[in-house]
């Protein structure tokens, strides 16, 4: 299935061209001073906030669902002129033939917060439509007129890739003709305080793969891809980037430690590239979950350290550097990198690296592929370069054990 | 869309498994949701691991436990570690609850243990550990539609992994402190899970084959008096745990309608 639109908002912008011009100057959107720090005094940290979010305004049949997370998804099914080429698609093909699933982690929990706190008034505060988990689909079948199936997936960290493997699912039964296919969460107390308890809150900007990485920064994000399959869609939507493997695997090791030796994330990754019928060897980058935890990216890489092999030449990165870790849509979030890497051919910087974690080293000597593995320190532009990346893969690991990979091919470049 | 059902499970107050649900059906007996859920623990979950699991995950894992005995009672050959579905309108609710009460203390402190549990997908990830089981493992939220669209996803779940899939739909009530209407907040848990199989038809199987069609139609409603459980959404599963129940002794006059959405409807009929 293609991408056949795509439209993100991060703490770097919102739409392509934002995110594209940040990805390639390496600036980051993370920060230690912003409105949300003023609602945690007790937390030292950065945090990748999406700057004036709270003034978004919901259209007037939609205010029921008023909550930080519908703000950001309205504001993202705005970007890019998203929500209107899903219009385009639903006089083509009809409102019930277009499904939608969208991954998050919270929901809207930030509304009952308020309540509890005495900051929302309870004529203002409607839980079905804002905390309720499934609230985020309904809010964007209604702000999209989608009549198709339609829910939301809540695996954690990983909720917003497995949205691929549900679309690939309904148009392969052909229940939809086009897939609505996204992710939205944002700030909230709960989330802060819940991995500030869990010590995994970084006081510093966080620093993937690191020798002196110590945790992670949260961001929020919403982003949004159309999915679906080329013969059917108006040329206008006519795209290059190709979603070639979706894999799904779990650690069956630990609630909230990730599986050191990376077995659930290894397995992913086989899953999504056995699916596209290609190997290791075909892959040129990998966008890594790297949240900057000790235990999540010495996990990654000792799965990435069975996979390659002597053969393989990939680039690897993070990109939580530039907008945090977005929890429920940083599969979302990152695999829309990935399409705009193989569309503007960059490989994007793994933002703070000045020392790779000689334990990281150690892994990938283990199995002798350290000089496979190349990680920019600053975005590469292959334009400028006799090299071209043409798949990229995109990992994403979340608590409880659940992994997805998905995987991402331009289409003429083989 | 077809798929066949290997296994089903069933917890509800007053109701311990699906063989005692069946019994009480065939016999009669009127259903009490007033009763406490039957006490349970999961002794396939390591010490720590069992020691942490709250009221909501208990429910599903119980309920997830029933379905995969009776299925390898039943099929003793065939391979165990299934891709899951956990289906689930609103998760853990007292866990939410309680963080949102904790949010608004000085000092804020939510419990680590508390918030691993938070996940939507916490049932999910304990079930894969207690299993040693490596496949997919999903945990979805479609509202107040949990049915339909939990039957609909893990049969296409099981027609693209080529093998059955244990889809588990769980509810409970709100928590007393979130300001809802308090229905909402007293009505009875419900939970139920099957063992689905859309790639081929077993012969021996004690249950029937499910026949799902989508049709245009408005939300249908369930009527009080056919359901006692009625109240969270996956309590919509009564129905259709009924009918699997009474299909050797009773056959359906028209198809189950369960609403995928407001707008269109997923027929279901059993042969």
């Amino acid at each position: 299935m293609r991408i056949l639109a795509s439209s993100l908002v991060t703490a770097l912008g919102s739409g392509k061209t934002e995110h594209v011009d940040a990805l390639l100057e390496g600036s980051t959107g993370l920060s230690s001073q912003v409105p949300f720090h003023s609602k945690i005094l007790e937390i030292e940290t950065y945090l990748g906030e999406v700057s004036q979010l709270g003034e978004t305004q919901l259209p007037k049949e939609l205010l029921g669902f008023h909550c930080r997370n519908h703000q950001l998804a309205w504001k993202a099914l705005q970007a890019d002129g998203f929500a209107q080429k899903v219009q385009g698609l639903i006089k083509q093909f009809g409102a019930h033939r277009i499904g939608l699933v969208v991954g998050t982690s919270t929901s809207g929990i930030a509304a009952t917060e308020e309540v509890f706190r005495g900051e929302l008034s309870l004529d203002e505060y409607d839980y079905e439509k804002t905390d309720q988990m499934g609230s985020l689909a309904q809010f964007c079948c209604e702000a999209l007129n989608i009549q198709g199936p339609s829910f939301v997936i809540s695996t954690a960290c990983s909720s917003s890739a497995k949205v691929f493997s549900v679309a690939q699912r309904w148009l392969n039964a052909d229940l939809v003709d086009v897939v609505v296919a996204g992710g939205v969460d944002t700030l909230c107390l709960t989330t802060l305080h819940g991995f500030n308890a869990l010590g995994l809150v970084s006081k510093n900007i966080c620093k993937p793969l690191d020798i002196h990485r110590d945790g992670i920064n949260i961001g929020e994000a919403g982003g949004f891809v159309l999915l679906g399959d080329k013969s059917l869609v108006p040329e206008s939507l006519e795209s290059s980037i190709e979603v070639v493997g979706v894999g799904e695997s779990s650690d069956a090791y630990h609630i909230s430690s990730p599986h050191p030796e990376g077995q659930g994330a290894q397995l992913a990754m086989q899953l999504a590239m056995s699916q596209a019928g290609i190997d290791i060897d075909d892959v040129d980058y990998i966008n890594l979950h790297g949240t900057a935890t000790q235990s999540n990216d010495l996990s990654e890489i000792s799965g990435i350290s069975h996979l390659v092999n002597l053969t393989t030449a990939i680039w690897v990165s993070s990109t939580k550097g530039f907008v945090g870790h977005t929890l429920g849509a940083a599969g979302i979030t990152e695999v829309i990198f990935c399409q705009w890497a193989l569309e503007e051919q960059f490989v994007p910087a793994n933002l703070n690296l000045k020392e790779l974690d000689p334990a990281l080293e150690q892994k990938l000597e283990s199995t002798f592929i350290l000089d496979q593995i190349n990680v920019p320190l600053q975005t590469v532009s292959l334009t400028e370069e006799p090299l071209s990346i043409n798949y990229a893969m995109s990992n994403s690991f979340g608590f409880g054990g659940n992994n997805a990979s998905v995987l991402l091919k331009r289409r003429g470049g083989e | 869309m077809k798929a066949q059902i290997l296994s089903v499970g069933v917890t509800a107050p007053g109701v311990a498994n699906f063989k005692s649900f069946k019994k009480m059906l065939l016999e009669g007996e009127v259903f009490d949701p007033s009763l406490p859920i039957e006490k349970y623990s999961p002794s396939f979950l390591p010490s720590n691991e069992r020691r942490r699991v709250t009221q909501t995950i208990k429910i599903a894992l119980k309920t997830a436990e029933e379905a995969l005995t009776h299925f390898q009672q039943i099929y003793p050959n065939e391979a165990v570690n299934l891709p899951v579905l956990f289906v689930s309108k609103d998760g853990d609710p007292h866990i939410s609850a309680k963080m949102c009460q904790a949010v608004s203390e000085t000092p804020p402190l939510i419990s680590p243990i508390q918030f691993h549990n938070s996940v939507h997908n916490a049932p999910a990830g304990y079930w894969m550990i207690g299993q040693s089981n490596q496949a997919a493992a999903n945990a979805i939220s479609a509202g107040k539609y949990a049915v339909a669209n939990g039957l609909l996803e893990a049969i296409l779940q099981s027609k693209s992994e080529k093998m059955p899939v244990l889809v588990v739909v769980y509810d409970l009530p709100l928590d007393g402190l979130i300001p809802v209407d308090s229905l909402k907040k007293t009505c009875p848990p419900f939970a139920f899970s099957m063992i689905l199989d859309a790639n081929q038809i077993r012969e021996s199987s004690e249950f029937s084959v499910l026949s799902l069609s989508l049709n245009a139609t408005r939300e249908c409603g369930v009527l009080k008096k056919e359901n006692p459980y009625i109240g969270v959404a996956a309590a919509e599963g009564f129905t259709l745990l009924k009918a699997i129940a009474e299909y050797h002794v009773k056959s359906l006059e028209k198809p189950m309608s369960f609403s995928l959405n407001q707008h269109r409807i997923l027929n279901v009929s059993l042969n």
